[in-house]
């Protein structure tokens, strides 16, 4: 029977070190991708995943699973870490990571796929959010709701006017590249 | 079936959550701007499934051994903290032992200096040299007589007369010489430290008792 994250969060805090590395094989690459989607840089990705594992290891964790699951606090503290470095200044640039790693490029040229990344970029948080949670991470409504903090409805009408925004900026988009290429 | 109703559904069925039913296919077949949309979220899902697919993490291995190693690397910290607050703690016992037996103890020297009826008075506390302490053989009548395994006295010093009757035994204490026969007490000026520790002793010729 598979532990909850709850479970093993707190062997990890008896120290023990394989319920560690569960959890992070566990939830790490989500996180990564989560915070490669909201930054839009590869490097920020990294940095944020692995202190979202950091923090939880420290001893004055302000984790508690009387307020919310453990899932909803470590978006919760890459959400906060990925605002952090935007804050600071602009972050590299995705497309080349994402081009080379792009295994559907006969449907989805990288130049669309770069597209998309750029309108993700400029979508607000809270709207790239609910597209990142739900769609790319393919999370519930119930889910991304606990991870939001927010209301099931919310979620739902915020990722309905997230992807009406993003199909809008990734059409202008693509018309722009299209007119350069010309 | 309206437009706003159509977007909302069009939308899970794009994410491919639900299929569409009748109403909405014929609200599409007859409706061009909710045809644009359809099309359009089709479109977006199958380019944020692409996406999805690129960015798989490649280095995760590596990255749980560092995360592995900073983790071990805490649990060695925290248990030296760990040990660190026990001997803190148990170096702060010890000292709260230490300094409560002092206070205990310092009340009891001084009862033994000036108990009894015997203290006649004691004067203001002043420096002494150490050097007028000597040995009782060389102390003579007037001089101070060195009290035995006395420490010697800090700079600056001051120390308190308390004048009070001694007996053999506390004379023999003090480094003074008695006869063993004579069982009387004998008047004497005990020159006390700021310790609260006797440090030297001046006899008078005042005796009392028997020889």
């Amino acid at each position: 029977m598979q532990r909850s994250d709850e479970e093993l969060y707190s062997l990890m805090k008896k120290g023990d070190r394989e319920a560690f590395g569960e959890l992070y094989e566990r939830r790490g690459p989500a996180l990564r991708r989560y915070a490669l989607h909201m930054s839009g840089s590869p490097s920020a990705a990294e940095e944020v995943a692995h202190e979202v594992f950091v923090q939880l290891m420290r001893a004055n964790t302000n984790f508690d699973d009387k307020r919310g699951s453990l899932e909803g606090w470590m978006y919760g503290v890459a959400r906060n870490l990925v605002r952090v470095i935007r804050r600071k200044g602009p972050v590299e640039e995705p497309v080349d990571q994402a081009v080379h790693h792009d295994i559907l490029g006969d449907l989805i040229n990288a130049e669309s796929l770069a597209a998309l990344h750029t309108a993700l970029r400029e979508l607000p948080v809270l709207y790239r959010d609910a597209v990142v949670l739900c769609d790319l991470e393919e999370k519930s409504y119930e889910e991304s709701a606990r991870v939001m903090g927010c209301p099931v409805g919310t979620v739902r009408s915020r990722l309905h006017r997230a992807r009406g925004l993003l199909a809008a900026k990734l059409k202008r988009q693509l018309a722009a590249n299209e007119m350069a290429v010309r | 079936m309206t437009c706003e109703c159509a977007s909302t559904e069009l939308v899970e069925c794009a994410r491919g959550r639900t299929s569409p039913d009748d109403g909405l296919e014929a609200h599409l077949a007859t409706c061009e701007d909710c045809r644009a949309r359809w099309e359009a979220e089709r479109e977006l899902t199958a380019h944020l499934r692409a996406m999805r697919l690129a960015s798989v993490p490649a280095s995760l291995e590596w990255s749980k051994a560092v995360l592995l190693r900073e983790f071990d690397a805490n649990r060695k910290r925290e248990r030296q903290v760990r040990w660190m607050w026990a001997m803190s703690t148990a170096a702060i016992l010890v000292l709260s032992v230490v300094a409560v037996r002092d206070v205990w103890m310092k009340p009891a020297s001084v009862r033994v200096l000036s108990g009894g009826t015997s203290v006649a008075r004691a004067y203001a506390p002043r420096e002494y040299p150490q050097e007028d302490f000597l040995p009782a053989e060389e102390a003579g009548e007037k001089g101070f007589i060195r009290v035995p395994f006395a420490l010697p006295p800090a700079p600056g010093e001051t120390f308190g007369i308390v004048r009070r009757q001694l007996d053999q035994a506390e004379l023999v204490r003090m480094g003074v010489s008695v006869d063993p026969a004579w069982t009387g007490t004998m008047q004497a000026d005990v020159l006390v430290g700021e310790d609260g520790l006797a440090q030297a002793v001046r006899l008078s010729n005042d005796e009392m008792g028997e020889n």
